[in-house]
């Protein structure tokens, strides 16, 4: 039933990646894409992309995970991965009084499906008034689409689950003294 | 003519919905959970559609693989190893096996959503059938051992069977 | 090696596809029959095994023997099988089998060539008075 792919396809490669801890993480780096893709990310981005910016058109190699974590170089598809980037390379969850800032992480996590996405906080806007900063986010979204810049909370395609979405904010900058805000979201299903 | 419920996993609306999510392991989950693939086991176990046109569907979906572009219908493929997960069946088996198996740069999610089906497969009893005559007896000949025994090779008919040693020949009834 | 759940003998067996579960139908404690010799046509040995901490990717193998009555030599027939899932069912369907006389038919199960469990089946010809 599968013999084409195992007669045709290309061996699948992946690159030497690992933690600050040096343990191994699995990795591949994908394929190219074809027109399919590209019309179903041009549909992506006019369903629930009307306010991102595109920073990169669709390109294939690298999911949102290998953007964040190996340099654009390679997919980590791997689940327990992540969850291993984030502990072993020192990533804390910033605190209620903590704000994001550039080079920050965001992840996006369903309540029963776990990590869907994880991006990188590229804007910090203050405002003179005082009132809380917006952030911006660069994301990825999957090894054949483009990359775009959007608020943190304009996912819709994430939201279309019936699952509630908890948006957690990662850094790698040590704790800072009590005292400082941060914008914690967590929003439920559309 | 392709089931519905089979049609609608190669859709562009069906691929927007679920392929632009990067963790294989939460698309299982999702699709788990989802109308779509609940329509598909619905539609199996009733038999409204049969194992037979799972395989020609998937059959025609291969047709569209390009070598060294992401194959278009990763997320179609992703759907039926997870419509086939709690299936203890052969065919179940043979499409999660073979799919998980592979380790093609064209098919990325797919191939990591089978694996975690198979890892939940393990929870599945699962069956093995063999089928003896026993009025003949097992005789020696050329210092092999034969024993004859019968299974069924097409459904409704019965094939002899013979176990040389450990090795297993077939022979039409 | 595997833990032994059960070992029976019935008629028939069928495995539902929806729901995976077994059925076994009419098991066999005793046959009563009219006269000798006589067939019986099937039957099926069923024997059901939970996996253990290190029976993965080890072959194993179950042989049943069928002791039949009037004849000394029991046939013995094998099945290899993995655990590769919790729980293994192994189906030994028989096909026609001869009674010569009245007596024990006997099934015993072996793991690995370590006897397991016995079924037997009584075998008795019926008494012209019961006719």
């Amino acid at each position: 039933m599968l013999e084409q792919f195992r007669l045709v396809g290309r061996h699948e490669r992946s690159i030497r990646l690992q933690t600050h801890a040096g343990t191994d993480v699995p990795n591949i780096i994908e394929s190219g894409f074809g027109r399919e893709h590209l019309e179903r990310y041009r549909q992506l981005r006019q369903r629930h992309g009307k306010h991102w910016q595109q920073r990169k058109p669709a390109c294939g190699i690298y999911n949102c995970a290998g953007f964040v974590w190996a340099s654009r170089r390679t997919s980590i598809l791997d689940e327990a991965a992540w969850e291993l980037i984030l502990n072993e390379d020192g990533y804390r969850s910033l605190n209620q009084e903590e704000s994001p800032t550039i080079g920050d992480l965001v992840s996006y996590r369903a309540s029963s499906a776990g990590f869907l996405h994880v991006g990188m906080i590229v804007e910090v806007t203050v405002f003179t008034d005082l009132s809380s900063p917006t952030t911006k986010v660069l994301s990825k979204w999957n090894s054949t689409s483009g990359e775009d810049v959007h608020a943190p909370e304009d996912v819709g395609h994430l939201r279309q689950f019936d699952q509630e979405i908890r948006i957690e904010f990662w850094t790698d900058r040590p704790a800072p003294a009590k005292g400082k805000k941060r914008d914690a979201e967590s929003f439920g299903a559309s | 003519m392709t089931p519905k419920v089979l049609e609608h996993l190669k859709t562009d609306e069906f691929a927007v919905k679920f392929g632009f999510i990067s963790n294989p392991a939460a698309v299982r989950r999702l699709l788990l959970k989802s109308n779509e693939i609940a329509d598909v086991r619905r539609a199996l176990n009733q038999g409204e559609i049969s194992e037979g046109s799972v395989r020609t569907f998937v059959n025609d979906l291969v047709k569209d693989f390009r070598s060294g572009e992401h194959f278009p219908h990763d997320s179609a493929l992703s759907a039926i190893a997870v419509s086939l997960e709690y299936r203890a069946t052969p065919f179940a088996d043979e499409f999660i096996n073979d799919l998980a198996s592979l380790r093609i740069a064209e098919l990325g999610h797919s191939v990591h959503i089978a694996r975690e089906c198979k890892k939940n497969r393990k929870h599945l009893s699962r069956t093995t059938t063999k089928y003896f005559i026993l009025k003949s007896k097992p005789f020696e000949k050329n210092g092999l051992r034969f024993e004859e025994f019968i299974v069924p090779s097409n459904p409704g008919t019965l094939t002899k069977n013979y176990v040389v040693n450990d090795y297993q020949f077939g022979k039409a009834a | 090696m595997p833990s032994f759940e059960y070992f029976l003998v019935a008629e028939s067996a069928s495995i539902d596809q929806l729901s995976n579960r077994i059925s076994l139908f009419h098991v066999l404690e005793e046959f009563k029959i009219p006269e000798f010799p006589f067939n019986i046509h099937k039957l099926v040995a069923v024997s059901s095994w939970n996996w253990e901490e290190g029976d993965d990717e080890v072959d194993f193998q179950s042989m049943v023997s069928v002791s039949v009555p009037g004849k000394e030599e029991p046939t013995i027939v094998t099945t290899n099988f993995q655990m590769d899932c919790e729980r293994r069912r192994v189906l030994n369907y028989f096909f026609d089998l001869d009674l010569e006389c009245p007596g024990e038919l006997k099934f015993e199960l072996l793991l690995n060539g370590e006897s397991q469990a016995h079924h037997v089946v009584s075998v008795k010809e019926i008494d012209s008075a019961e006719l």
